[in-house]
């Protein structure tokens, strides 16, 4: 299920305290699941750090989505920077659906021209990758029928 | 409050005696009923094939009218009536109480608005199991923009709205196992385009007198099977009289009524048999002195 939080950043943060809350964000709802722990999304957004510091800075993340996928959490995290950044609502609350998470992926943008920096700083983590996240089902419904047609037909033909 | 308390029932609701039982309860046209069931099934049928620009369907019903018509008894009961026409029978009753939402502070109305309706009850129902979600007196979160001041009413209400809309937006597009259904007294206090996004705004009228009748005798019955001296009042000629009498009542208050005439004598406290006609008709009299009747929303035909 496809959700979206956008993250103030300068002037309101610095690059290092909006990649802090993001962190925050991530680890909130890992630590939400029962077979995950907050502890190793800490460890792995740490591990991140020095490229997502520079995602931040260099504005490429209010174009450019990290994105975590967790069970059925599929959300892209985005900043929001200058004067917008300073009147921004965020939801800092941890994204629902990770609850019977038993893995998860964050997926980290590799624009230009940092895209080796950040290739080289996430290389041979588990929970980091570079690679576009398979696309987010738009929900768990669609395509399957929700109405039994027969049962309804069954109805009609008694009435 | 958190957002997820405003949520104040989540279950799988089945077709057996006691779910069905509410619907039934209610007392109102029976194109009424049918016309909230079949939105519904229709809903959830043409959904999930058909693109949204092409239908329009956000999967939302408005029901409207006087208080004490049993919309909201309706909206809770429409699960069990669903739930024999879809896969797995059972269908998830979401039920929402919108004044949870609402807060004192700057911006967190909106944001709370999103949260619980774009996130939180997508999320409830994650698995696909077709869910009816209930916005019980959805007034208080969807402002009409266009008569509310912003003097009276702060900005934050004003994008709570906003926020609603976004999110029934959302809704429409990616989850059509979702469908909701509002409730509200006060239609002229709804947003214009939150009712635009309503797929039906189903009227559920003030009783005639030949429903009034229904939900007199009915409540004699079920007192009845406590008290056996009542069942002669229930199927008595004059209590049809009496309903006629009754008329600009709501159902709740006519279901009142029999109580009230029971509150009337010691002697009918103690044994509720001995209720006479008379006793209902005076407490059918006197319940105009403490009710204000809604004129003009009165059904044409009885259930």
């Amino acid at each position: 299920m496809l959700r979206r939080r956008t993250i103030a950043a300068s002037p309101r943060r610095s690059a290092s305290a909006t990649w802090q809350v993001i962190t925050d964000l991530v680890a909130d709802t890992i630590a939400k699941s029962s077979s995950l722990s907050r502890a190793d999304a800490e460890q792995a957004m740490s591990v991140a750090a020095p490229a997502g510091r520079m995602l931040v800075a260099g504005g490429h993340l209010d174009r450019h989505p990290l994105v975590l996928v967790a069970g059925a959490v599929y959300c892209e995290i985005t900043t929001i920077s200058g004067s917008e950044a300073l009147t921004a609502e965020e939801n800092l609350n941890p994204v629902p659906g990770a609850a019977d998470a038993t893995t998860y992926t964050i997926h980290l943008p590799t624009p230009d021209p940092v895209q080796a920096v950040v290739a080289s700083a996430v290389a041979g983590h588990d929970r980091l990758s570079i690679a576009p996240p398979a696309p987010a089902q738009a929900s768990s419904a669609s395509g399957r029928p929700l109405i039994d047609t027969e049962a309804l037909r069954e109805a009609v033909t008694r009435r | 409050m958190k957002v997820q308390e405003c949520v104040v029932a989540d279950e799988l609701v089945r077709e057996d005696r006691a779910a069905v039982g509410i619907w039934d309860a209610i007392v109102v046209p029976d194109e009424v009923k049918e016309r909230i069931r079949n939105h519904t099934l229709l809903s959830l049928r043409v959904r999930p094939e058909l693109p949204f620009v092409a239908t329009a369907l956000h999967g939302l019903c408005t029901l409207y009218g006087p208080p004490g018509t049993g919309k909201t008894t309706l909206a809770r009961g429409l699960p069990a009536q669903i739930a024999r026409y879809v896969p797995g029978r059972a269908v998830r009753r979401v039920e929402i109480n919108p004044h949870g939402l609402m807060s004192a502070e700057h911006g967190q109305s909106q944001q709370r608005v999103t949260e619980l309706l774009a996130e939180h009850v997508p999320t409830l129902a994650v698995d696909g199991v077709p869910t009816v979600v209930v916005l019980d007196e959805v007034e208080g979160m969807v402002v009409a923009r266009s008569a509310a001041s912003l003097a009276a009413n702060p900005a934050d209400v004003h994008r709570a709205t906003d926020a609603v809309l976004t999110a029934l937006d959302q809704n429409a597009e990616r989850h059509p196992h979702l469908y909701f259904v509002a409730t509200s007294n006060f239609t002229s206090g709804l947003d214009e385009a939150f009712l635009s996004r309503s797929d039906a705004a189903i009227l559920v009228p003030l009783p005639n007198a030949a429903a009034l009748h229904a939900i007199m005798r009915s409540t004699l019955l079920v007192l009845a099977a406590r008290y056996p001296g009542l069942r002669d009042l229930a199927d008595a000629p004059g209590l049809a009289t009496i309903a006629r009498r009754a008329e600009g009542l709501d159902g709740r208050r006519a279901r009142k009524v029999v109580f009230d005439a029971l509150a009337r004598r010691l002697d009918t406290v103690l044994d509720p048999g001995r209720l006479t006609e008379d006793d209902l008709a005076a407490a059918v009299g006197s319940s105009f002195d403490q009710v204000v009747p809604n004129a003009g929303e009165t059904a044409d035909a009885a259930a």
